[in-house]
Order: C-alpha cells, then structure tokens, then sequence
C-alpha cells in the first residue's frame, strides 16, 4: 500500500471540491476536511462516521459496516469484533483509528466494506479519542472516575504512524488537567480540558521534547469543554454547558462568535 | 465485566453510584420531530455544510441553522431515544436509537421525513451498563424496558459493578 499515493488522491478529492464550494481557505483545513465527506465532520469523540459510501459505527466491541450509497437505504454489511471498551472512531485517508480502553487500532479500507487491522497499539487503561494526519496519530489520555479511577494519567501520546503496520509511540507529552477531545490545524492541536477550556500545544515544540508547548488556550464563557472541530474556518466547541463557535485567526486572541447554552 | 456478586447479610449496604432511567418499550422507537428546546446535556456534534447537529445525551438532536455565525438559531429538536451519535450525508441524517439505526430526511426540517430502521445493530448488552463510568450500578432489569440514561443515585444493597 502507498500511502503518499492515497494522501495525494484524498488531497485532490478535497481540492476540487473546494473548488465548486469557492472556499477561499482551503489549506487551512485541508487536514481536517479529508476526515469525512466534505460535506460534513465529526468529532474526535464520534461513535459513528461517514468515509465515502460506507458509515462505520462502534459500539462497545466491536466495528459495525453499514452501506449507504443511499444513505436514506441504509443496508447492514457486517460486524468485525474489535475487544474490548471501544469507545471513539476516526477516519483519515484510507484509514479508520479506533480508539479503546487498551490502546489504538488502524484499520485499512483497501476494501471499504470490510476494514482489516493493521495494527494494534496498546497503551495503559484509559480514555482515548484519537486523531491522525499522514505521519502522526494524536491521543488523549485520561485515567479518572470513569476510565481506570484507580491510576491517574493526564498525557498526549503522539504515535508515529509513518510504517501502519507499526505505530511506534514518539512523545508521551503531560498535561495539566485531564485532556478530552482533539483536533488539528496545521502544526497546532487544540486539546478539550474540560473546565479547563481549550488548551493549544505546538506540535513541533511537542515533537522536539519541549516541556511546554502550550501556546494559548480558550477560556471563559462558562466552557466545560469536551470536543472541537474545525469547519468552514471556526472553531466549533461542544461542552457541558452547550455550544461555541470561535474565531481564531489570530491563534493569541482567539475571540468568541456565538454560543448557545443550556439555558438558551 | 458485569460481574455480580454479592453476599447475604442482614445489614444493608449503600454505595454512590448510577440507576438505571427507563424508557418502556413501546415507547423506546418512537421517533419524532418537535420545535428548538433547551439543551439538557449536550453530547456529540456533527457540522454539516451550515448546520450543526448536537445530540442530547439519550433524548435526540437538535438542529442549528448556523448561516449566520454570530446568531445561530435552532430549528428544531428530533426525539430519538437512546440516542448517542449523529451523522449526515446528502442531507439524510443517520443516528443510533438504542439497538437499531435509523434514517431521516431532514432536507426539509419542517417536514422531517422518516425513511428505514436498521435493526439490531448494535447488541443489547450495551444497553445494561453505564458505559461511561466504573463502579457500583443498580442492574438494569429489561421487564422495565430500555434504559434512557443513567443517573447518579445512592443505591442501596448494589449487586451490579463494572
């Protein structure tokens, strides 16, 4: 399998349809918009998402394959049983990340309806959204009352991924508070904290073993926050208090554009 | 992992942990379109073109107009139980509802139209547990339906634990 090959196809696949959407901004979120349909994009924490003409769905244990060439038809294809406490999935590429309990699987999608693992890598028992680009994947891991309470662990693994039969982990990078759901823009990760908003590490500061990468971080507004995405140049939080979407184009004053909280 | 074991004793025994919230069955696959409410306990988002759809936690999803980003307005509010996911494509929505996976036309959010239920994809086992959190949990008893969410309770003589 050549990966560069696919990374260029997924590219171009995303070019042109930026093309006919006329988005002006377009490799600013060539990262993330590969992930999913580009007429849509779900979260590091996603349980279900769409690749294409397939939706792949975890639950528990396992991976469920439904097509929806007509998704208002949706048909069942199968179920590949994973393990145990699978919790979240991400597409990239030709690749699907399944997050768990236990560690990080690649599935490959040579064959969309019917993901083979590639590889299984392990990790402590905790918590784990994953996100990845062509080289590096992204996890978050926290240990507290709901995953493992009886080990505390606050950290991002940064796992290279350039050899997907393979993933060897890079950094194990601590965190401050427990870190929940990810994304990416360019060479910043925006890390969820929950009441401890948005925290944005420096990757290459990561990379080269720096101890504080942290560059700015969102907070205020009541922001209990869970999970981030970028889209159509915002960026949209989800949190225990409701929804925000943010302006970050200057990454040092990242200023808030509307919310809708509970009471709302 | 649902592992019960618990000893006879004439004292009684309380621990903090999550009960079981039911929803009877009949009701558990009634799906239905409603006006914007109030968010109880935001879940998952999914962005879609210019809207946002957010789970609440169990109950079903709201769907945001976001056009215009600094007043986006909430357009409506489709029940779904047991609901913990959402996705779109070509303006179909997908979503768990408990054991099956059902679609939706929302092209039209004022006219939201029902379209297939997948059933049993997802196992009933996962029904029976919180799987967010460890610990103590009253046992989930299927008689009383399916379980809409959990809530933290002081539960008395627990005999399940995960």
């Amino acid at each position: 399998m050549n990966k560069s090959i696919l990374s260029i196809l997924s590219l171009f696949v995303f070019f042109s349809w930026s093309l006919i959407s006329g988005c002006d901004k377009a490799s600013m979120d060539s990262i993330g918009e590969t992930r999913t349909s580009p007429q849509g994009k779900s979260g590091s924490t996603a349980r279900i998402v769409v690749k294409g003409n397939y939706l792949y769905a975890v639950d528990n244990t396992s991976l469920k394959v439904v097509n929806i060439t007509n998704p208002a038809d949706p048909s069942y294809v199968r179920t590949i049983d994973i393990g145990f406490g699978i919790e979240t999935i991400y597409p990239f590429g030709d690749y699907l990340f399944v997050g768990s309990n236990m560690g990080m699987f690649i599935y490959g999608l040579n064959d969309p309806s019917n993901p083979n693992q590639l590889s299984a890598f392990e990790h402590i028992t905790a918590c784990d959204p994953v996100i990845a680009n062509d080289s590096l994947a992204f996890v978050t891991l926290r240990n507290n009352e709901v995953c493992n309470r009886w080990a505390e662990t606050k950290q991002i693994e940064i796992i290279n991924i350039q050899d997907v039969f393979n993933p060897t982990l890079d950094i194990i990078y601590p965190t401050q508070t427990y870190p929940y759901g990810l994304d990416m823009l360019d060479t910043l990760l925006f890390v969820c904290h929950g009441s401890a908003g948005v925290v944005i590490y420096d990757i290459n500061k990561m990379v080269q073993h720096q101890m504080n990468a942290q560059v700015a971080s969102i907070t205020g507004f009541n922001l209990i926050a869970y999970d981030a995405i970028f889209w159509q140049n915002k960026l949209f939080v989800i949190g225990q208090n409701g929804f925000y979407q943010f302006d970050y184009s200057d990454i040092h004053n990242i200023t808030l554009i509307s919310s809708i909280l509970k009471n709302q | 992992m649902l592992a019960s074991c618990t000893k006879k004793s004439q004292e009684d025994t309380y621990a903090d942990g999550y009960k079981p919230v039911y929803i009877s069955k009949e009701l558990a696959f009634v799906i239905s379109s409603n006006g914007p409410k109030a968010f109880t306990s935001p879940g998952k988002m999914f962005l879609y073109q210019n809207f946002i759809y957010i789970t609440d936690n169990g109950t079903g999803v709201h769907i945001i107009d976001n056009s215009d980003p600094v007043n986006p307005v909430k357009l409506a509010f489709i029940s779904i139980p047991g609901v913990r996911d959402v996705v779109v494509k070509n303006n179909i929505l997908l979503a768990d509802n408990f054991t099956d996976l059902i679609s939706l036309d929302v092209s039209d959010v004022a006219n939201i139209q029902f379209k297939k239920r997948l059933q049993d994809i997802y196992p009933m086992e996962n029904q029976l547990y919180p799987d967010f959190a460890t610990g103590s949990f009253e046992c989930a008893d299927t008689s009383y339906g399916y379980v809409l969410t959990w809530e933290r309770a002081t539960l008395k003589n627990p005999k399940c634990y995960r």
